[in-house]
């Protein structure tokens, strides 16, 4: 692999972020690192309430100030970002850091025409005059795949479609030529032919630009064949972490597992049951003392709910916290099997039985 | 695609929230279904307005001096349409420079209260923190205080009054309910998505407030400005009727009410009814034509609103 070599864009190291609430702290992100380099990817993964849409907007620096405590470290090219004066990190976003949002319905300002939406960031940040600005913008929707960008130019969003908006979404976070986009979501609020659409969309303009990003998803069926690494969350922690062939190969911890199952297959028979994981995240005001998902887990033991495991790192690249996992890393477990491809996975369509 | 139509406009309807609104929307909107009766009180501002601003150039008689050749407290006769006063003065001119009070003090005051207490309004809700708590009680406060009573205080104190002092206080009273409006406003926009992403783009606190949060509030904002015009045009005549407003001779509607009032009952015991219908029915026609825009402004914008 040889991504170690490629300059190394993104550190984050030990990120912590709790929010004050009237119940006391709220640990929602306990200790995370990684690395990303230059034109990769890497995909956040984890059920609702993980902590990976606070993470992604810590990396950012888009939480509320005054009710969030950040510590750890955030270096974007080597500059620390992690809690940086507002007017320091506007330099930063949408020249060097994007952001594509979960819900294109909200995101987009519902009184605006679009094209007035995507002029602005190049007007203000790359100060191109009126005309100039407006050719860029046109060339940015036809990139995003959106047909007659003239007309569209003069649309309101709520003239649009889901998908459409989405495109304009993603057009105004690439309109600055950013080095790195994060992607929160970015498909969960369209249906699944669209989610595709738009996933290949992301990874195409990714490609063309070289720019690296952060794709943050609950859904492995997104991630399985667009990514060059994934995080595994759950309760703020990191639970696994692998270059993406190989936590499919060998995953090790039981929540991973747990997440690919409860995936649709298309070769399960009709009307067979979505196997769902049972009972529900751990309080984050009070986590418990052993492994976050031991309650929950099939495979756990007195340890695990006693002891919490530290993320080790098992083989080059492949880290996991798990007393018992469910492989070492470089044995290849036939029990489970990859998700071949797509948003189609996830959602409920297209997935294909990978034979293992 | 069938509403392309109806938002055509909303941006340039937002340009200016001046006196010209009124009418420059209902240019706009009257070919949309607006209706006639939108179009005819908006005329009757525009009306207005314009013998207000153009009354010295009007072939008008002298609004603050009486022609003695002419009949006392006379009614409505060809040399002066409207009738003439108690001092032998024409009340059709000094209706149309009574307006000009009126509408001095109504959209001034408005103004000045929009300005001095929408603006903080909206920094306060978007930043939030210990400013905005602040800047919050202290409109509680003020709004406790009963405003009519200190603005006659100050008035009554602050002699001699005219237009520009009567429009400060009463657009530094009106400021901290228009300040819980817009902020209340822009609260609920503050936290939506489109906002989070335009920061993630890099936009300044002010560039947000003025290109992202803005436009949302304008609706409200348009039509409480026009409704607080309208209120403080009763709170001058009010003022004007307790003697507090401009000082005689110059001519308000408050204050022609005022003398009218006195004088309705005349020295030969006949009823001089035409010293208070005019200035009363001016005042009511612009005041009913303000309330029935703002009500048909508020509605035309929330048709957008509907269909997000």
């Amino acid at each position: 692999m040889s991504e170690r070599e490629r300059h190394i864009l993104l550190e984050v190291e030990d990120l912590h972020v709790s929010f004050a609430t009237s119940r006391g702290q709220l640990q929602a992100v306990q200790g995370v690192s990684f690395t990303l380099a230059q034109g990769k990817t890497l995909g956040i993964v984890g059920e609702s309430g993980s902590g990976k849409t606070v993470l992604s907007r810590a990396v950012m620096g888009l939480l509320p100030r005054a009710s969030t405590t950040q510590t750890g470290s955030v270096r974007y090219d080597t500059q620390e970002i992690l809690n940086a004066p507002n007017d320091e990190l506007r330099e930063l976003w949408s020249t060097h850091i994007a952001m594509v949002f979960q819900d294109p319905m909200t995101s987009l300002n519902p009184v605006q025409k679009v094209g007035k939406q995507i002029v602005e960031p190049l007007r203000v940040h790359l100060k191109l005059p009126k005309g100039e600005a407006k050719e860029t913008a046109l060339s940015l929707l036809m990139q995003v795949g959106i047909p007659s960008p003239v007309e569209r130019f003069d649309a309101y969003p709520f003239q649009l479609s889901g998908g459409m908006r989405q495109r304009v979404m993603i057009a105004i976070a690439l309109a600055c030529a950013p080095r790195l986009l994060m992607a929160d979501e970015p498909t969960t609020g369209l249906d699944v032919t669209v989610q595709a659409q738009i996933l290949d969309l992301l990874s195409k303009l990714q490609t063309d630009r070289d720019m690296a990003m952060i794709l943050v998803t609950h859904d492995l069926g997104v991630v399985a064949t667009r990514t060059d690494e994934i995080i595994v969350m759950y309760a703020g922690n990191v639970v696994e972490r692998a270059p993406t062939n190989v936590l499919f190969k060998s995953l090790a911890m039981p929540y991973t597992e747990a997440l690919l199952n409860s995936m649709p297959r298309i070769g399960n028979p009709s009307h067979s049951r979505l196997v769902a994981i049972e009972g529900r995240p751990p309080d984050l005001l009070n986590p418990p003392a052993g492994c976050p998902f031991s309650p929950r887990c099939p495979y756990a033991q007195d340890k695990c709910h006693k002891e919490k495991p530290p993320l080790v790192e098992a083989a080059p690249g492949h880290s996991y916290a798990c007393w018992y996992p469910l492989t070492t890393s470089g044995q290849s477990q036939p029990a489970t099997t990859a998700p071949t491809d797509t948003a189609g996975a996830g959602a409920g369509v297209g997935a294909e039985e990978a034979t293992a | 695609m069938s509403s392309v139509s109806l938002t055509e406009p909303t941006n340039e309807a937002f340009a200016d929230i001046k006196e010209e609104l009124a009418a420059e929307a209902a240019a706009d909107v009257t070919k949309k279904k607006l209706g006639v009766f939108f179009w005819i009180c908006a005329s009757w501002i525009v009306l207005v307005t314009a013998l207000a601003i153009t009354a010295n150039l009007l072939p008008l008689h002298d609004p603050t001096l009486g022609n003695y050749n002419w009949p006392q407290n006379g009614g409505p006769s060809w040399n002066n349409w409207l009738g003439t006063d108690d001092l032998y003065r024409d009340i059709l001119s000094r209706l149309i420079y009574g307006a000009r009070i009126s509408l001095i003090v109504g959209f001034g005051g408005a103004l000045l209260g929009l300005v001095i207490g929408g603006i903080p309004a909206m920094f306060s809700a978007y930043r939030r923190g210990r400013v905005d708590t602040i800047l919050n009680t202290g409109s509680y406060i003020f709004l406790a205080f009963p405003a009519l009573v200190a603005v006659i205080a100050i008035v009554s104190f602050w002699k001699p009054s005219n237009v520009w002092k009567i429009t400060l206080i009463i657009g530094v009273f009106g400021a901290p309910l228009i300040f819980r409006i817009v902020r209340a406003a822009t609260l609920s926009y503050a936290t939506r998505d489109f906002v989070l992403a335009a920061k993630a783009l890099g936009a300044s606190d002010s560039r947000i407030l003025a290109r992202e949060i803005l436009p949302n509030i304008m609706p409200t904002i348009i039509s409480f400005f026009l409704i607080a015009v309208a209120t403080i045009i009763v709170l001058e005549g009010t003022l004007a009727f307790l003697g507090l407003s401009v000082s005689p001779p110059t001519p308000s509607w408050g204050n022609m009410l005022n003398e009218g009032s006195q004088l309705l009952v005349g020295a030969k015991g006949q009823t001089n009814v035409w010293l208070v219908i005019f200035p009363a029915t001016a005042m009511f026609l612009l005041l009913f034509s303000l309330n029935v825009i703002a009500d048909k402004l508020r509605a035309y914008f929330d048709v957008t609103e509907i269909k997000l």
